[in-house]
């Protein structure tokens, strides 16, 4: 365990706790409960643990590889997905297997609990799938116009979004079909639902984000990112949208009147393609992870933008605190009270980082 | 819907190491999957993901083969023609992610596949673009059934013009002589494609894999000069008219009319019929291009710029060559004479010509692909060549499917390399010309391109 303290701008602590190697590229990680943790490797490895490599047990495999990995709202359960287009159950408290479902499809690449627990949602190609906690079948969707590329419930549980090439969908869960579409000329690739439900934003191949006003159906796409966006995350308390694209970490303010008309902030800090942002849980920090090895971590909350030079410059922040790992950066998550900052990496690392 | 302008940011640092992918087209039964296991048999020593789009009759034994369902998305980016696979997209970020660097990833397409979009995604994508290479399209053809299989499918013939290698497989199975005329067709279709023939798809792999046909560098060795020039004529001869003129007598043959140019010739003692001829070939295509007059039997030419049509409707065929003084002519004509028994008397006597030559008539091809190769002398324009381009790739980006050569910029010392795919296109300065004459080099591949417009065009582009 090494006690490395770093500080770059003196507004936050942050400590590494714990550092192991798994035996692949960490394709997700998350905490089930305190400090212990699920991943899964891109062998397909389910692995579960804390701490020392000691601590850490295997507990099955999707033979061709991992996709994804979720766990249990209240932590009982830990939910796989692979290349083997099975999703898998397992216990959290002493990794045996609670239930395997053949999806009928070869790519389960996302999967999503319902808020409360009592179900999940998981990709199988292009159709979407509901099941019980204990692996019963509740429903299943029509094929998508493409492989899914992302699912996310409602906060309230109540419908499930889609991203796909056409756009965004809603699914109830136990009906088939998409209940309602949002056409979108191009390809979803990540979606995120405000805590307050009020916005859902998608990031799109064609280098866009799309927020869709929940209530009314209106939409307002977001042009002129450097890449497409692939990953995006909402601060707890629903102003902030993170979105992840080339190099840049791109904030929009979605308090008040919306993202509309606003200039976003620019986050500064990476140097390679930006692959993953995470919001800490109830916090004021963002953290990001990227090609270039590096987790960047900013309180853009707490600091003012850089006032900016002219109209076409964007106001910019720069991170607080940067870390540096072996590898590209593949999978961020923060433990639920924020304390705690998990971060995997392409060389199968897994770090542990107290974060104050 | 409204727009909003998100700010760009730090652009992202190329990857130096890409990994290279090699694309394996061809319809089904022409033995991709046999040129995949050999590739994997004798590479057995390099770590090589397969993405398999189509599970063929032979399986592929290795330890990574993914399976893939073509997912073509078209992207919203403003060019119209531009269209991704999603499906390689999802799953090449997926094997980019693995710890180990793949040395060489593998793609095999549908006998049905469009390479268009398969190619375009590496353009498209920059996550594709960061840490992946197309090193080159290898497209299979089965020697018994190609020339059936492009009168009937689109998609043979797409295969055929978007190759960088082209293999023609199973040749025990044809004869020798039917393999020269695949080749011949194939080659007028995709001209800077190298073409092998095999058996059993055994070929050194040296031919297939790093061939670098996406590679600007290698846009350099692009070669137009092998195809020879095509005319709007298939006979060009030297006469030596007495005073008087001459009679051109014909018969009907297999076409109602005879197009025909009579270039004046100055008739120095002692001047080479041959290069006459060759040097009045450039006028007689300009004559050729300009508005026909038509002339029926019993009519008269003349030398000059004129360009006749002969109306064959009524027999007997008889025309008068006008020339008072007599003198030395070059007459180029649409057909071979002998298709029409074609021949000028004068004072009883029929004229032989004192030089001759046929001509690779530009009618005569039934492909829709073809390849047009230019080049010219001297220097371009940077920007009459930028408009040429741009207005080009807007109206003709979706039939060009291929496109590389070498450029002389006027104030530029280094080469210009460029190379495209529809409407995508890639470039950048090389190295310098030193005393190398400059000249321009460009060859296009693509469906109904009309090859005097594009050289026109490029020509107008000169300084």
């Amino acid at each position: 365990m090494s006690r490395v303290k770093r500080r770059l701008r003196g507004s936050l602590s942050v400590q590494k706790i714990a550092s192991l190697r798994l035996d692949e590229a960490v394709v997700a990680v998350q905490f089930v409960q305190g400090s212990r943790l699920a991943a899964i490797t891109a062998s397909g490895s389910v692995w579960l643990g804390e701490g020392s490599v000691a601590d850490w047990q295997w507990i099955g495999a999707h033979s061709g590889g991992g996709l994804a990995l979720a766990v249990q709202p209240g932590g009982a359960l830990v939910a796989s997905g692979g290349l083997d287009g099975t999703l898998r159950l397992w216990r959290a408290a002493d990794g045996t297997r609670a239930a395997t479902v053949q999806t009928g499809a070869d790519w389960v690449e996302r999967i999503a609990w319902r808020p409360d627990g009592s179900r999940l949602a998981a990709t199988a190609g292009r159709r979407v799938g509901v099941w019980s906690a204990a692996g019963e079948p509740i429903g299943v969707s029509d094929e998508h116009a493409s492989t899914v590329a992302d699912i996310a419930w409602q906060p309230d549980g109540s419908r499930i979004a889609t991203a796909a090439y056409g756009g965004v969908a809603y699914l109830t869960p136990t009906a088939g079909g998409p209940t309602d579409h949002v056409a979108l000329k191009g390809s979803s690739l990540a979606l995120g639902w405000q805590p307050q439900a009020k916005y859902l934003a998608c990031g799109n191949q064609d280098a866009t984000v799309l927020f869709v006003l929940v209530e009314t159906g209106d939409t307002l796409q977001m042009w002129g990112f450097p890449a497409k966006v692939l990953a995006l995350s909402w601060s707890d308390d629903g102003r902030w949208l993170a979105t992840a694209a080339g190099s840049g970490v791109i904030l929009w303010d979605a308090s008040g009147a919306g993202p509309r008309g606003r200039t976003p902030t620019v986050l500064e800090g990476h140097f390679g393609f930006v692959t993953t942002v995470a919001w800490q849980p109830q916090g004021r920090v963002l953290a990001s992870g990227g090609a270039d090895g590096q987790i960047c971590l900013f309180t853009p909350t707490l600091r003012r933008p850089q006032a900016s030079q002219s109209a076409d410059d964007p106001p910019t922040i720069e991170a607080d605190d940067s870390l540096r790992l072996e590898g590209e950066v593949t999978a961020l998550a923060w433990t639920s009270g924020g304390g705690l900052l998990a971060v995997g990496d392409r060389s199968g690392a897994l770090s542990i980082y107290r974060v104050a | 819907m409204s727009q909003s302008e998100a700010p760009p940011s730090a652009p992202v640092f190329p990857s130096t190491d890409t990994v290279p992918v090699t694309v394996l087209t061809g319809f089904l039964g022409a033995g991709k999957t046999t040129l995949l296991n050999r590739i994997l048999t004798e590479q057995h020593g390099r770590r090589i993901a397969v993405i398999e789009n189509e599970f063929g009759e032979v399986g592929v034994d290795h330890e990574l083969v993914i399976g893939a369902e073509e997912e073509i998305f078209e992207m919203n980016n403003g060019c119209i023609c531009c269209t991704v696979r999603g499906d390689l997209i999802r799953i090449l970020g997926t094997l980019m992610k693995r710890r180990d660097r793949f040395d060489a990833i593998l793609i095999e397409t549908t006998g049905l596949a469009d390479p268009g979009p398969v190619a375009q995604t590496f353009f498209v994508d920059d996550q594709m673009q960061e840490k992946l290479r197309l090193d080159g399209i290898v497209t299979l053809v089965d020697a018994r059934h190609v020339i059936d299989q492009l009168d009937h499918s689109e998609e043979t013939a797409q295969q055929i013009a978007f190759a960088d290698v082209i293999l023609i497989n199973k040749v025990d199975l044809v004869e020798p002589e039917w393999l020269d005329a695949i080749e011949a067709k194939i080659k007028r279709m995709n001209a800077a494609a190298k073409i092998h023939r095999t058996r059993d798809a055994a070929i050194d792999l040296a031919h297939v894999l790093d061939v670098g046909g996406f590679n600007l560098e290698r846009a350099l060795e692009v070669d137009p000069a092998f195809m020879e020039p095509e005319y709007p004529f298939e006979w060009g001869g030297v006469f030596d008219l007495p005073a008087g003129g001459a009679v051109l007598e014909l018969d009907p043959g297999p076409d109602p009319t005879m197009a025909m140019v009579i270039v004046p010739l100055a008739a120095e003692i002692g001047a080479d019929a041959g290069a006459q001829l060759a040097a009045a070939t450039e006028r007689a295509v300009l004559s050729f291009s300009d508005d026909e007059r038509t002339v029926r039997t019993g009519g008269s030419l003349h030398p000059g710029d004129a360009h006749w049509q002969l109306a064959l409707d009524r027999t007997p065929l008889r025309f008068a060559i006008s020339a008072p003084g007599g003198g030395r002519v070059a007459v180029f004509t649409e057909h071979h004479p002998d298709e029409f028994s074609l021949r000028f008397t004068a004072l009883e006597r029929r004229l032989t010509p004192l030089a001759e030559h046929a001509y690779k008539p530009d009618h005569e091809h039934d492909e829709e692909v073809t390849s047009v190769g230019i080049e010219v002398a001297g220097d371009v324009d940077g920007e009459k060549l930028n408009a040429w381009l741009r207005d080009l790739l807007a109206t003709k980006g979706v039939d060009l499917y291929r496109m590389k050569g070498v450029l002389a910029i006027r104030g530029e010392p280094r080469r210009y390399v460029f190379q495209g795919v529809h409407m995508l296109l890639d470039h950048r300065p090389d190295r310098p010309w030193g005393d190398t004459p400059r000249a321009n080099r460009m060859i296009f591949i693509g469906r109904d391109l009309d090859r005097q417009a594009l050289t026109e065009g490029f020509r107008a582009c000169l300084v």
